[in-house]
């Protein structure tokens, strides 16, 4: 049975994405649809750790290129996009509004140290088991608990101070 | 003797852009780095979810002054898959030739800077001499030197005339010869190899590890290129090499931006020889259908990635970017550790670093009141007019 519906054939998309389910059983793992060089999927927040730990194993070399993040009003979304055999998996996981929670993957692949900061500031989004989550993009001086990318943040001009802390934010290199 | 710690930024002499370095050195020695983003944030992805699809691509094309068509074409991809939409051949050709202009451009400037980084100047205004000369044919084709202005969604604004072609072509003859002539002095003179030769090092697997795209990647002998790995635009069908190198030091990166500018000379003369008759857009719907998808583009400095989607409105209901330079910013850190002062500045111009596309408001501050405000496009027109 094919996965998808789509022409022209995606054989090598439905074989990796059967080789992921493999590689991850029971973590509620869902196929959402299947597009040339794309795969969607989606599972529980509460796996997330450990689907990055079961396919760094097997994809010692995968390649995670961004974490999105948005407000659909109803839910925090956080989509992670990596890329296995040069083809682009995205992982939506949904989040409570009101708080916002996940496990860090920023020690299983170091890249998303910075994806998960900037997603903590423009969303709150709160990245559990890190030992700081200091700001990336917004200023230090930005008030506390308006995310802006949040469907409440209204916009407008607001005097959120000047950022230069001189770089006191960071993680050691 | 003790630590010391030197704030290098936001505001510095050696930076091109506004951003932070915290260096704590033992001696001449760094011993670490702190990195802080964010003094360029404009808040792009927010507006962008006020303003219509159309709208939006302007927007996105001044996310960088230099790839700005890498952003546009990666948001146009997104659009154009969502709504279904079938790029007409030529389109698709005419980007992947303004791209690899583009590519060009933005690799002789950081030649350029290289050289001026490591006292070698002449380097320096030879290449940004002769960065003009792909400058001025994308003024011919566009009429502008930057921000291009040719994607929309469903294809490109300006079709390439006979003249055009003919103008590229004797850009080309140009390049060609003086591309040649920058990879021998940049791989053979002594000062300029001594200078990068071992500096600014990282491995095969840190790159990997940490995430690193582009020159940066391939200069440590990560195999990736996204118009090889991800074809889009019309590198399906144009034959081309990706460039890689092993050693990931600075000449490893230089050989390969040198070598990805031969490349690129070539896929266009490829595309002048076989662009595709026919029309160059098809009409995009004012509002986009509900759905969501992800685009990459290989951008000058590695993959950038956007993503975008639509609640069937007429405004997108979120655009995501990631910018190369947020991605290489790992690899810049790891690769400070042990290195002397006097190699930082070349080692941050090393990945090629652009800081307005990662951080992506204008905000005045009165420095003796200590008053800040934030400023609208009138509020400084009608202050600074005279």
């Amino acid at each position: 049975m094919s996965l998808t519906d789509h022409e022209p054939a995606l054989e090598t998309e439905e074989d990796l994405t059967r080789r992921v389910m493999d590689a991850c059983p029971d973590l509620g793992l869902v196929l959402e649809r299947i597009r040339p060089r794309r795969i969607w999927m989606s599972m529980p927040s509460r796996n997330v750790r450990a689907m990055f730990s079961s396919l760094k194993g097997i994809w010692p070399e995968m390649h995670l290129s961004t974490i999105t993040g948005l407000d659909t009003g109803s839910a925090i979304e956080v989509i992670y996009h990596f890329v296995l055999e040069k083809i682009l998996v995205s992982v939506r996981i949904g989040l409570d509004p009101e708080r916002p929670q996940v496990d860090t993957v920023s020690d299983i692949l170091p890249v998303a140290d910075a994806y998960e900061r900037e997603l903590h500031d423009v969303l709150g989004v709160e990245f559990s088991g890190r030992d700081s989550t200091p700001r990336l993009v917004l200023p230090d001086s930005w008030p506390e608990g308006y995310y802006p990318l949040r469907k409440s943040a209204k916009g407008g001009e607001k005097d959120v101070g000047h950022g230069d802390t001189g770089g006191t934010s960071t993680p050691r290199a | 003797m003790s630590d010391m710690e030197i704030p290098v930024g936001p505001q510095h002499p050696a930076l091109k852009e506004p951003e932070s370095f915290r260096f704590e050195l033992e001696g001449e020695i760094v011993k670490s780095v702190d990195i802080r983003l964010g003094y360029v944030h404009r808040g792009i992805e927010r507006a962008c979810q006020d303003r219509t699809w159309v709208q939006a691509v302007y927007l996105i094309e001044r996310i960088c002054g230099i790839c700005s068509h890498s952003h546009t074409t990666c948001f146009c991809q997104a659009v154009e898959d969502i709504a279904g939409l079938e790029v007409p051949r030529r389109a698709r050709y005419i980007r992947s030739l303004i791209g690899e202009m583009e590519r060009i451009h933005s690799h002789l400037l950081w030649l350029g800077l290289a050289g001026h980084e490591v006292g070698f100047d002449t380097l320096f205004m030879y290449a940004w001499r002769d960065r003009e000369v792909i400058l001025d044919a994308l003024e011919a084709i566009s009429g502008n030197r930057v921000n291009y202005g040719m994607n929309t969604i469903g294809g490109v604004r300006r079709d390439l005339t006979d003249r055009d072609v003919e103008e590229l072509r004797s850009a080309i003859r140009i390049l060609e010869e003086r591309v040649g002539y920058y990879t021998d002095v940049a791989l053979e003179e002594s000062t300029f190899r001594n200078r990068l030769e071992g500096v600014g090092k990282i491995t095969k697997q840190q790159a990997i590890d940490l995430g690193t795209v582009g020159p940066t990647a391939r200069a440590a002998g990560v195999n990736v290129d996204l118009r090889r790995d991800d074809p889009y635009a019309a590198y399906d069908e144009i034959p081309f090499n990706v460039v890689t190198a092993e050693a990931g030091d600075l000449l490893a990166a230089a050989e390969v931006r040198l070598g990805e500018i031969r490349e690129s000379i070539g896929i266009m003369k490829y595309i002048l020889d076989n662009l595709p008759d026919g029309p160059i857009a098809v009409k995009a719907p004012r509002r986009i259908p509900p759905g969501e998808a992800c685009s990459r583009y290989e951008a000058p400095r590695g993959e950038d990635i956007h993503y975008v989607r639509s609640s069937g409105g007429d405004k997108p209901e979120r655009v995501k970017v990631r910018a190369p330079t947020l991605a290489n910013i790992n690899a810049v850190a790891e690769s400070m550790k042990g290195v002397r002062v006097a190699d930082i500045p070349i080692i941050i111009a090393g990945i090629d670093p652009c800081f307005s596309c990662t951080d992506r408001m204008v905000r005045l501050e009165d420095r003796i009141s200590g008053r800040v405000e934030v400023l609208r496009w009138q509020d400084l027109s009608r202050r600074y007019r005279r």
